[in-house]
Protein backbone atom coordinates (compact mmCIF):
# COMPACT_ATOMS: atom_id res chain seq x y z
CA UNK A 1 0.00 0.00 0.00
CA UNK A 2 1.45 3.38 -1.24
CA UNK A 3 1.11 7.07 1.33
CA UNK A 4 -1.95 8.06 -0.51
CA UNK A 5 -3.41 4.17 0.76
CA UNK A 6 -2.60 4.79 3.73
CA UNK A 7 -4.08 8.37 4.08
CA UNK A 8 -7.19 7.00 2.60
CA UNK A 9 -7.40 4.01 5.01
CA UNK A 10 -6.48 6.42 7.82
CA UNK A 11 -9.45 9.06 6.95
CA UNK A 12 -12.20 5.81 6.34
CA UNK A 13 -10.95 4.70 9.70
CA UNK A 14 -11.28 8.38 11.61
CA UNK A 15 -14.63 8.75 9.74
CA UNK A 16 -15.79 5.50 11.18
CA UNK A 17 -14.60 6.12 14.39
CA UNK A 18 -16.40 9.65 14.64
CA UNK A 19 -19.71 8.30 13.12
CA UNK A 20 -19.37 5.36 16.19
CA UNK A 21 -18.85 8.45 18.62
CA UNK A 22 -21.75 10.36 16.90
CA UNK A 23 -24.02 7.03 17.52
CA UNK A 24 -23.03 6.64 21.07
CA UNK A 25 -23.60 10.38 21.57
CA UNK A 26 -26.95 10.55 20.33
CA UNK A 27 -28.05 7.95 21.78
CA UNK A 28 -27.09 8.65 25.23
CA UNK A 29 -28.71 12.02 24.41
CA UNK A 30 -32.16 10.81 23.48
CA UNK A 31 -32.43 8.19 26.94
CA UNK A 32 -30.88 11.78 28.76
CA UNK A 33 -33.78 13.79 26.91
CA UNK A 34 -36.29 11.15 27.87
CA UNK A 35 -35.37 10.97 31.32
CA UNK A 36 -35.65 14.64 31.42
CA UNK A 37 -39.47 14.69 29.68
CA UNK A 38 -40.00 11.84 32.61
CA UNK A 39 -38.19 14.30 35.62
CA UNK A 40 -40.48 16.67 34.04
CA UNK A 41 -44.10 14.77 34.01
CA UNK A 42 -43.47 13.66 37.58
CA UNK A 43 -42.26 17.62 38.44
CA UNK A 44 -45.59 19.03 36.44
CA UNK A 45 -47.77 15.65 38.78
CA UNK A 46 -46.06 17.21 42.01
CA UNK A 47 -46.77 20.62 41.22
CA UNK A 48 -50.26 20.03 40.31
CA UNK A 49 -50.76 18.09 43.76
CA UNK A 50 -49.22 21.26 45.62
CA UNK A 51 -51.34 23.39 43.52
CA UNK A 52 -54.84 21.28 44.74
CA UNK A 53 -53.61 21.29 48.61
CA UNK A 54 -52.70 24.85 48.50
CA UNK A 55 -55.92 25.57 46.84
CA UNK A 56 -57.98 23.22 49.47
CA UNK A 57 -56.29 25.29 52.27
CA UNK A 58 -56.69 28.43 50.99
CA UNK A 59 -60.98 27.36 50.97
CA UNK A 60 -60.45 25.78 54.49
CA UNK A 61 -59.03 28.67 55.80
CA UNK A 62 -61.41 30.90 54.24
CA UNK A 63 -64.20 28.69 55.72
CA UNK A 64 -62.78 28.42 59.34
CA UNK A 65 -62.64 32.66 59.13
CA UNK A 66 -66.90 32.55 57.95
CA UNK A 67 -67.39 30.54 60.60
CA UNK A 68 -65.71 32.25 62.99
CA UNK A 69 -67.72 35.67 62.08
CA UNK A 70 -70.79 33.99 61.68
CA UNK A 71 -71.10 32.36 65.43
CA UNK A 72 -70.19 36.21 66.60
CA UNK A 73 -73.45 37.37 65.42
CA UNK A 74 -75.88 34.52 67.31
CA UNK A 75 -73.69 35.12 70.88
CA UNK A 76 -74.20 38.99 70.29
CA UNK A 77 -77.98 38.50 69.83
CA UNK A 78 -78.45 36.09 72.41
CA UNK A 79 -82.19 34.91 70.56
CA UNK A 80 -83.13 38.39 70.46
CA UNK A 81 -84.79 39.88 67.18
CA UNK A 82 -82.59 42.66 65.56
CA UNK A 83 -85.23 44.86 65.38
CA UNK A 84 -85.45 44.62 69.02
CA UNK A 85 -82.40 45.90 69.70
CA UNK A 86 -81.00 48.97 71.11
CA UNK A 87 -79.66 51.88 69.21
CA UNK A 88 -76.20 51.82 70.96
CA UNK A 89 -76.14 47.86 70.21
CA UNK A 90 -76.88 48.05 65.95
CA UNK A 91 -73.46 49.63 64.99
CA UNK A 92 -71.94 46.86 66.86
CA UNK A 93 -74.09 44.32 64.56
CA UNK A 94 -73.99 46.18 61.85
CA UNK A 95 -70.24 45.67 61.97
CA UNK A 96 -70.49 42.19 62.70
CA UNK A 97 -72.89 41.43 59.67
CA UNK A 98 -70.27 43.61 57.67
CA UNK A 99 -67.41 41.18 58.88
CA UNK A 100 -69.59 38.23 58.13
CA UNK A 101 -70.26 39.10 54.83
CA UNK A 102 -66.84 39.99 53.85
CA UNK A 103 -66.25 36.29 55.16
CA UNK A 104 -68.77 34.99 52.96
CA UNK A 105 -66.96 36.87 49.85
CA UNK A 106 -63.88 35.69 50.54
CA UNK A 107 -64.84 32.24 51.12
CA UNK A 108 -66.58 32.71 47.56
CA UNK A 109 -63.31 33.78 46.13
CA UNK A 110 -60.75 31.12 47.30
CA UNK A 111 -63.82 29.30 45.41
CA UNK A 112 -62.98 31.16 42.77
CA UNK A 113 -59.57 31.00 42.75
CA UNK A 114 -59.75 27.37 42.75
CA UNK A 115 -62.10 26.87 39.67
CA UNK A 116 -60.12 29.22 37.77
CA UNK A 117 -56.97 26.91 38.01
CA UNK A 118 -59.43 24.22 36.99
CA UNK A 119 -60.15 25.75 33.88
CA UNK A 120 -56.05 26.81 33.42
CA UNK A 121 -55.85 22.75 33.32
CA UNK A 122 -53.42 23.40 36.29
CA UNK A 123 -55.17 20.74 38.21
CA UNK A 124 -56.16 17.26 37.81
CA UNK A 125 -59.53 17.32 35.95
CA UNK A 126 -60.84 14.34 37.11
CA UNK A 127 -59.89 14.06 40.91
CA UNK A 128 -60.97 17.88 40.80
CA UNK A 129 -64.53 17.24 39.90
CA UNK A 130 -64.73 14.63 42.20
CA UNK A 131 -63.89 16.81 45.27
CA UNK A 132 -65.55 19.60 44.49
CA UNK A 133 -68.91 18.54 42.37
CA UNK A 134 -70.93 18.95 45.38
CA UNK A 135 -69.53 22.18 47.21
CA UNK A 136 -70.20 24.02 43.56
CA UNK A 137 -73.87 22.48 44.34
CA UNK A 138 -74.13 24.62 47.11
CA UNK A 139 -72.31 27.52 45.94
CA UNK A 140 -74.68 27.88 43.09
CA UNK A 141 -78.19 26.91 44.55
CA UNK A 142 -80.36 29.96 44.28
CA UNK A 143 -81.83 28.67 47.48
CA UNK A 144 -78.82 28.89 49.35
CA UNK A 145 -79.62 32.59 50.74
CA UNK A 146 -75.90 32.88 52.30
CA UNK A 147 -74.21 33.00 48.61
CA UNK A 148 -77.00 33.90 46.61
CA UNK A 149 -76.28 37.71 47.47
CA UNK A 150 -73.38 37.04 45.63
CA UNK A 151 -74.14 34.71 43.13
CA UNK A 152 -77.50 35.60 41.64
CA UNK A 153 -78.48 36.54 39.08
CA UNK A 154 -75.87 35.01 37.21
CA UNK A 155 -75.07 37.87 34.44
CA UNK A 156 -74.09 39.96 37.39
CA UNK A 157 -72.00 37.93 39.39
CA UNK A 158 -68.48 38.13 39.77
CA UNK A 159 -67.60 34.79 40.24
CA UNK A 160 -67.10 33.98 36.38
CA UNK A 161 -65.05 30.97 36.88
CA UNK A 162 -67.33 29.20 39.31
CA UNK A 163 -70.20 29.93 36.96
CA UNK A 164 -68.97 28.65 34.28
CA UNK A 165 -67.55 25.11 36.02
CA UNK A 166 -71.02 24.44 37.41
CA UNK A 167 -72.37 24.73 34.15
CA UNK A 168 -69.94 22.30 32.55
CA UNK A 169 -70.31 19.66 35.29
CA UNK A 170 -74.18 20.16 36.36
CA UNK A 171 -74.96 21.35 32.20
CA UNK A 172 -77.99 18.70 32.23
CA UNK A 173 -79.87 19.55 35.71
CA UNK A 174 -82.26 23.06 35.48
CA UNK B 1 -71.51 -7.66 69.04
CA UNK B 2 -72.94 -5.94 66.35
CA UNK B 3 -71.39 -6.93 62.94
CA UNK B 4 -70.79 -5.26 59.59
CA UNK B 5 -73.96 -6.69 57.94
CA UNK B 6 -75.87 -5.80 61.70
CA UNK B 7 -74.94 -2.45 60.92
CA UNK B 8 -75.52 -2.38 57.49
CA UNK B 9 -79.15 -3.42 57.85
CA UNK B 10 -80.06 -0.95 60.87
CA UNK B 11 -78.10 2.12 58.02
CA UNK B 12 -80.21 0.89 55.62
CA UNK B 13 -84.01 0.78 57.77
CA UNK B 14 -82.97 4.10 58.69
CA UNK B 15 -82.33 5.06 54.55
CA UNK B 16 -85.67 3.68 53.77
CA UNK B 17 -87.17 5.28 56.21
CA UNK B 18 -86.41 8.38 55.16
CA UNK B 19 -87.37 8.04 51.57
CA UNK B 20 -90.50 6.77 52.64
CA UNK B 21 -90.86 9.98 54.93
CA UNK B 22 -90.25 12.11 51.66
CA UNK B 23 -92.35 10.13 49.72
CA UNK B 24 -90.20 8.90 46.98
CA UNK B 25 -92.14 6.04 45.18
CA UNK B 26 -90.09 3.33 43.87
CA UNK B 27 -89.63 3.66 39.87
CA UNK B 28 -90.89 7.43 40.20
CA UNK B 29 -88.76 10.36 39.05
CA UNK B 30 -87.65 12.75 41.49
CA UNK B 31 -86.43 16.24 40.89
CA UNK B 32 -82.78 16.83 41.77
CA UNK B 33 -83.85 20.03 43.70
CA UNK B 34 -86.05 17.86 45.43
CA UNK B 35 -83.81 15.65 47.01
CA UNK B 36 -81.41 18.45 48.16
CA UNK B 37 -82.61 19.32 51.89
CA UNK B 38 -84.52 16.36 51.61
CA UNK B 39 -84.88 14.02 54.94
CA UNK B 40 -83.54 10.79 52.45
CA UNK B 41 -80.14 13.20 51.89
CA UNK B 42 -79.84 14.08 55.49
CA UNK B 43 -80.15 10.59 56.79
CA UNK B 44 -77.65 9.28 53.78
CA UNK B 45 -74.96 12.29 55.15
CA UNK B 46 -75.63 11.02 58.92
CA UNK B 47 -74.86 7.37 58.06
CA UNK B 48 -72.14 8.45 56.02
CA UNK B 49 -70.93 10.39 59.11
CA UNK B 50 -72.09 7.24 61.87
CA UNK B 51 -70.03 4.71 59.29
CA UNK B 52 -66.69 7.13 59.30
CA UNK B 53 -67.13 6.97 63.29
CA UNK B 54 -67.25 3.27 63.72
CA UNK B 55 -64.83 1.89 66.18
CA UNK B 56 -63.68 -1.81 66.42
CA UNK B 57 -64.80 -2.90 69.95
CA UNK B 58 -61.46 -4.69 70.99
CA UNK B 59 -59.01 -1.72 70.00
CA UNK B 60 -60.86 1.30 69.70
CA UNK B 61 -59.31 1.58 67.03
CA UNK B 62 -61.35 3.61 63.29
CA UNK B 63 -62.51 1.41 61.16
CA UNK B 64 -60.45 0.03 57.76
CA UNK B 65 -61.88 1.14 54.29
CA UNK B 66 -62.60 -2.32 53.69
CA UNK B 67 -65.00 -2.65 56.16
CA UNK B 68 -66.42 0.93 55.64
CA UNK B 69 -66.49 -1.17 52.11
CA UNK B 70 -68.55 -4.25 52.73
CA UNK B 71 -71.03 -1.81 55.09
CA UNK B 72 -71.75 0.53 52.37
CA UNK B 73 -72.08 -2.59 49.56
CA UNK B 74 -74.24 -4.10 52.05
CA UNK B 75 -76.22 -1.16 51.92
CA UNK B 76 -76.84 -0.73 48.66
CA UNK B 77 -77.74 -4.39 48.15
CA UNK B 78 -80.46 -4.10 50.77
CA UNK B 79 -81.32 -1.05 49.40
CA UNK B 80 -81.41 -2.65 45.91
CA UNK B 81 -79.66 0.40 44.42
CA UNK B 82 -78.62 -0.74 40.51
CA UNK B 83 -75.82 -1.87 39.93
CA UNK B 84 -74.63 1.62 37.80
CA UNK B 85 -75.38 4.09 40.47
CA UNK B 86 -73.86 1.96 42.98
CA UNK B 87 -70.52 2.23 40.76
CA UNK B 88 -71.10 6.06 40.02
CA UNK B 89 -71.67 7.04 44.02
CA UNK B 90 -69.97 9.23 45.62
CA UNK B 91 -70.64 8.81 48.97
CA UNK B 92 -67.08 8.90 50.09
CA UNK B 93 -65.32 10.33 47.27
CA UNK B 94 -66.59 14.12 47.26
CA UNK B 95 -65.79 17.16 49.69
CA UNK B 96 -68.60 18.65 51.38
CA UNK B 97 -69.49 21.85 52.81
CA UNK B 98 -73.13 20.98 53.43
CA UNK B 99 -72.85 21.99 57.11
CA UNK B 100 -71.02 25.36 56.72
CA UNK B 101 -73.80 26.22 53.90
CA UNK B 102 -76.67 25.48 56.41
CA UNK B 103 -75.57 27.66 59.20
CA UNK B 104 -74.52 30.09 56.64
CA UNK B 105 -78.23 30.09 55.52
CA UNK B 106 -78.80 30.59 59.92
CA UNK B 107 -77.27 33.55 60.39
CA UNK B 108 -78.41 34.78 57.13
CA UNK B 109 -81.94 33.99 58.47
CA UNK B 110 -80.93 35.69 61.86
CA UNK B 111 -79.42 39.29 59.50
CA UNK B 112 -83.18 39.42 58.05
CA UNK B 113 -82.24 37.28 54.58
CA UNK B 114 -80.87 38.94 51.20
CA UNK B 115 -79.24 42.25 51.45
Amino acid sequence: MDAIGYITTGSAGVAFLSMLVTIYFSSKAASASKESISNADRANIIAIGQTETSLREQIANARIRMEDCGLKIPEFLKGRDKANLSEEELPHLEFLEGNWRSSTENFLNAYEDAFGKYLDDKTNKERFRRTYINEIKNICDPKRTSYARLMHPESTSNFEAIWKVYKEWHRHEK
Amino acid sequence: MATLQGLAHDYAKRIKDAIKSDGFINKSKIDPKDFINSKTQQEIKAVKRDIDGITYQLTNKAITEDDKRIIIDEINRELGLPRTVQKNFQLNESASNDDLSDLADVIENMLGGKK
